[in-house]
């Protein structure tokens, strides 16, 4: 049976049609084929470049970010530190005034305890009162501050916070003597640059001066001697 | 002294063109070739826009080697990167019209010769519109669905079908002048 529906031929015959291709075109295929690695090379390369950039960026910015961070640590320290350090500050003077009122004679303590009430404030006053009423038992210097330590501030006497308390304050020192240098440090160094410019400047308007007035003595010079 | 030449499965040929071997991909190409040629002239016209397709199509089938997954032939790979090359070439040429028209079952043309030349056939395709021609050349040769040629070149089923039709319409119009021609 013969079969003349032309879809079917054109299938039959075109679809496993062959054409030679031209000479050339090989070579034409291996150029294209050159152009695409040397195109993908390149994007490899711009991609690595890119990355790099970005790796160093994001690098730098985490340093000023981290160098920032470092800076504004001791204010963050300082109010810690003030804060633990005031009991310590305040214990230490009272410590001593109360020594001081114990090496008086034991009769005139009646007389000078009103004068705490104007000068001191309430906390150490209470210490002074107890520190006055064991003297008036007859007890001397020595042993009344044996005594009195327990009631001045049982922590403060421990030695350890005395110590973490004055390396806090040490601490907090040298945080302050940093940020007062830089500071000083800045200003030195706009001040010497501003210097530096105010004294070129006028070396040079002194300069252009000088070759103004010589410029003008020599044509007066001049002008003398041909009058002569 | 007679020389055996070994036939190479383009399986091996591929994996070498994977490891950047030159020669093999040069054998590949002149395997193939010849027929890929044929599939992009029967989409376009000129010979030497076809070879450059082709060119273009096998570029790219050489740079996307590592995506064949060797589970079908690769011609049939091949053969599809050329058809959406083609296709992609006649859209950058110039714009395809496509006409939606009532569609009707028209039957394929029939002929009382059945051995006409390729060149003839090839010619008979030629006269088509564009849009015609590629939509009857992949139903007819290509042997796509008209889902898939819908999906391929942007278009509706319907307007797939109703290219087919008009298409039909027009070869059996000149098969009908070559008949009289032929008296």
């Amino acid at each position: 049976m013969k079969n003349n529906n032309i879809e079917e031929q054109l299938k039959h015959t075109l679809g496993n049609r062959s054409i030679a291709p031209s000479a050339d075109a090989w070579e034409r295929l291996a150029h294209n084929r050159q152009q695409s690695k040397k195109g993908k090379k390149k994007f490899g390369f711009f991609f690595i470049a890119a990355s790099l950039a970005f790796l160093l960026a994001g690098g730098g910015l985490f340093t000023i970010l981290r160098t920032d961070a470092v800076i504004t640590s001791p204010s963050v320290v300082n109010t810690t530190i003030k804060q633990e350090a005031t009991p310590a500050e305040t214990i230490v003077p009272i410590r001593e005034s109360a020594v001081a009122i114990n090496d008086e004679p034991v009769t005139k303590h009646k007389t000078v305890t009103p004068a705490y009430d104007d000068s001191m404030t309430s906390a150490p006053r209470t210490q002074a009162y107890a520190l006055a009423i064991d003297n008036t038992a007859g007890l001397n210097s020595h042993s009344t501050t044996a005594t009195a330590q327990p009631i001045i501030n049982p922590k403060a006497a421990n030695a350890n916070d005395m110590y973490d308390a004055q390396a806090a304050m040490l601490l907090q020192q040298a945080a302050n003597d940093i940020a007062l240098q830089r500071q000083k440090v800045k200003t030195t160094n706009d001040t010497a640059l501003l210097k530096e410019v105010e004294s070129e400047m006028t070396d040079y308007y002194r300069d252009k001066a000088m070759r103004f007035f010589v410029l003008k003595h020599k044509t007066i010079r001049f002008a003398v001697r041909d009058q002569q | 002294m007679k020389i055996i030449k070994l036939h190479t499965s383009d399986d091996t040929l591929i994996k070498k063109v994977l490891c950047s071997d030159v020669k093999a991909e040069r054998e590949l190409y002149e395997r193939h070739a010849p027929k890929m040629l044929g599939v992009c002239r029967l989409y376009i016209k000129d010979l030497h826009y076809a070879e450059d397709v082709m060119i273009q199509a096998f570029t790219r089938a050489f740079d996307n080697l590592g995506k064949f997954r060797f589970e079908g032939s690769f011609e049939g790979w091949l053969r599809r990167i050329m058809v959406r090359e083609a296709i992609d070439f006649l859209r950058s040429r110039t714009q395809f019209r496509y006409e939606d028209i009532e569609t009707a079952e028209v039957p394929p043309p029939y002929i009382e010769d059945n051995d006409l030349d390729a060149d003839l056939l090839q010619l008979l395709i030629d006269k088509l519109p564009e849009g015609y021609r590629t939509v009857m050349v992949m139903f007819a040769i290509e042997g796509y669905s008209h889902k898939e040629i819908s999906e391929m070149l942007g278009i509706s089923e319907n307007t797939s079908k109703s290219q087919l039709f008009k298409a039909r319409k027009q070869l059996q119009e000149q098969l009908s002048l070559l008949k009289r021609l032929q008296k």
